[in-house]
């Protein structure tokens, strides 16, 4: 169960008048049960290839071949109706899923812990609930293939560390896919990565082949020769240490 | 795969309606009530004018006829019009396109025009106008079929259209409200001069009209019907729209 890219290339409008390659022609095939990392720095089109995984746009040419079934992008919000309670939200994905609906609320519920807000409409939830639904309800769903967009886990800080061992039991079992510009994430949650780079997408033997590759890649971009394969996180900032960025830098992910 | 795609197309319909009610309970129900509401105000204005209506006996079933099909084309294309940005944060799961919405929207549009014109006919014969039981069931059935599939071509060529060329939303906007008056929803086309005839042939709606109505009341003429036209006419703009679509798609 996992993504195969075939002669993917996707062109995103224009770029300084020429056509903006997000990705030329990528053939891979991630591998089924194994946790895989995709660095990209900032506006090298992470989204765009997130958003080609999911299923939410198409190639501009070649194929993109799903096994099994594929998360949305995991933690996000945006597919929830504002005009409709969090149960009746979750009784939608499960129904779209082919899920009992009862067992995925009941389950969801007792991970996000936000009681009577399930009844609520979604529209009114502060951030912070909405972070736990929405990362909850990512991973009570089986997916075969779990996709993320910069975050694995997010919303309050006793949350997270819930979150942390639900993206670990769910590796036992599911292909990962994290499209990020996190070194640090990487090397915490995965065992291959690649990096993205001007329409390419490269894979690398070892995780860490990739990071320095990536430092390279980005203290060149700085105009720094000086690759040291340190980390620069979701926020652009420099050097921060894993657990600084769960613990700081991802709040309310969602 | 075909259940499948029932059961998505099910269950976008269900959001659809929690969703609508969600927004404003009262809204919702306004909504289904909107056909009643423009055939009586159209009803009373031609009350106070006086006038007979086209065909039959009763004028409340005869505007009733017409309106019926222009709310299914009107509704069903402006609900398409809007699948695009109704479906847009649910393609992300993966199980949804947008062509998955609009059939929704078709569908659930289509049963909310079907149910209120069923009931407002059995409300009718409880009146006492007995031309409101139909005399051809399954012409009818065709004909809202019929108005259907170019109701759904013309809102999935619109929904990408719009995409390209954003002011056309409110060209269309004229378009449909013109159209009540060029689709013989107050009058027999086969009453008019060859002339304006020849020239209002080419709605496709108005066929649509005639053609419910030969389902309605039996005998209504329908010399200008083109069964041959209506059809062509919503397999062409339903290939149109699916092309156009796949193009937005690409492009996206």
């Amino acid at each position: 169960m996992t993504i195969t890219l075939e002669r993917v290339t996707r062109i995103n409008g224009l770029d300084n008048g020429h056509p903006h390659r997000v990705l030329e022609d990528v053939s891979v095939a991630f591998p089924a049960g194994r946790s895989i990392g995709i660095l990209g720095t900032r506006g090298s089109g992470k989204t765009t290839v997130v958003r080609l995984l999911t299923g939410a746009l198409r190639p501009t040419a070649g194929r993109v071949l799903r096994h099994g079934r594929v998360s949305f992008p995991v933690g996000s919000f945006g597919w929830m109706n504002r005009f409709m309670t969090g149960r009746e939200n979750l009784r939608f994905l499960a129904r779209l899923y082919d899920l009992r609906p009862e067992p995925l609320i009941e389950l969801v519920a007792g991970i996000a812990g936000i009681g009577s807000a399930l009844d609520q409409y979604v529209g009114a939830y502060s951030g912070a609930k909405r972070a736990r639904l929405a990362f909850a309800t990512s991973y009570a769903v089986p997916f075969d293939v779990y996709v993320a967009d910069e975050y694995l886990i997010g919303g309050p800080p006793d949350f997270r560390d819930l979150c942390k061992s639900l993206v670990r039991q769910r590796q036992r079992a599911s292909t990962f896919i994290l499209v990020t510009r996190s070194p640090s994430l990487v090397r915490l949650f995965c065992d291959v990565a690649g990096v993205m780079h001007r329409g390419r997408l490269q894979m690398y033997e070892t995780v860490q082949d990739a990071v320095t590759e990536f430092a390279e890649l980005t203290a060149l971009a700085n105009g720094n020769g000086n690759g040291n394969g340190h980390d620069h996180g979701p926020d652009g900032g420099p050097d921060a240490p894993a657990a600084g960025f769960w613990d700081e830098e991802q709040s309310d992910a969602a | 795969m075909l259940s499948d795609r029932g059961r998505i197309w099910l269950v976008l319909m269900l959001r659809d309606i929690r969703s609508r009610r969600g927004r404003s309970a009262e809204s919702f129900l306004l909504s289904l009530a909107e056909p009643i509401g423009q055939l009586l105000v159209v009803y009373f204005v031609f009350s106070v004018l006086n006038r007979r209506p086209g065909y039959g006996d009763s004028l409340l079933l005869f505007l009733l006829t017409g309106v019926l099909p222009y709310f299914q084309f009107t509704h069903v294309v402006g609900r398409i019009m809007g699948a695009i940005r109704v479906a847009l944060p649910m393609l992300p799961l993966g199980a949804v396109s947008v062509i998955d919405v609009a059939i929704a929207q078709f569908v659930l549009e289509t049963l909310i025009v079907v149910g209120v014109g069923a009931l407002l006919l059995v409300v009718f014969w409880m009146l006492g106008i007995d031309e409101a039981v139909p005399r051809d069931l399954p012409r009818i059935v065709l004909a809202v079929l019929a108005t259907g599939l170019v109701a759904f071509g013309v809102g999935v060529f619109n929904a990408s259209l719009v995409v390209f060329f954003v002011a056309y939303r409110l060209i269309w906007t004229l378009i449909a409200r013109s159209l009540i008056f060029f689709s013989s929803v107050f009058f027999v086309v086969d009453a008019l001069t060859p002339e304006l005839r020849d020239i209002l042939w080419w709605n496709p709606l108005l066929h649509g009209v005639t053609w419910f109505r030969t389902g309605i009341y039996g005998d209504y003429p329908a010399d200008t019907l083109s069964v041959a036209y209506l059809v062509g006419f919503g397999l062409v703009a339903l290939l149109l729209g699916l092309s156009m679509e796949t193009l937005v798609r690409r492009r996206a």
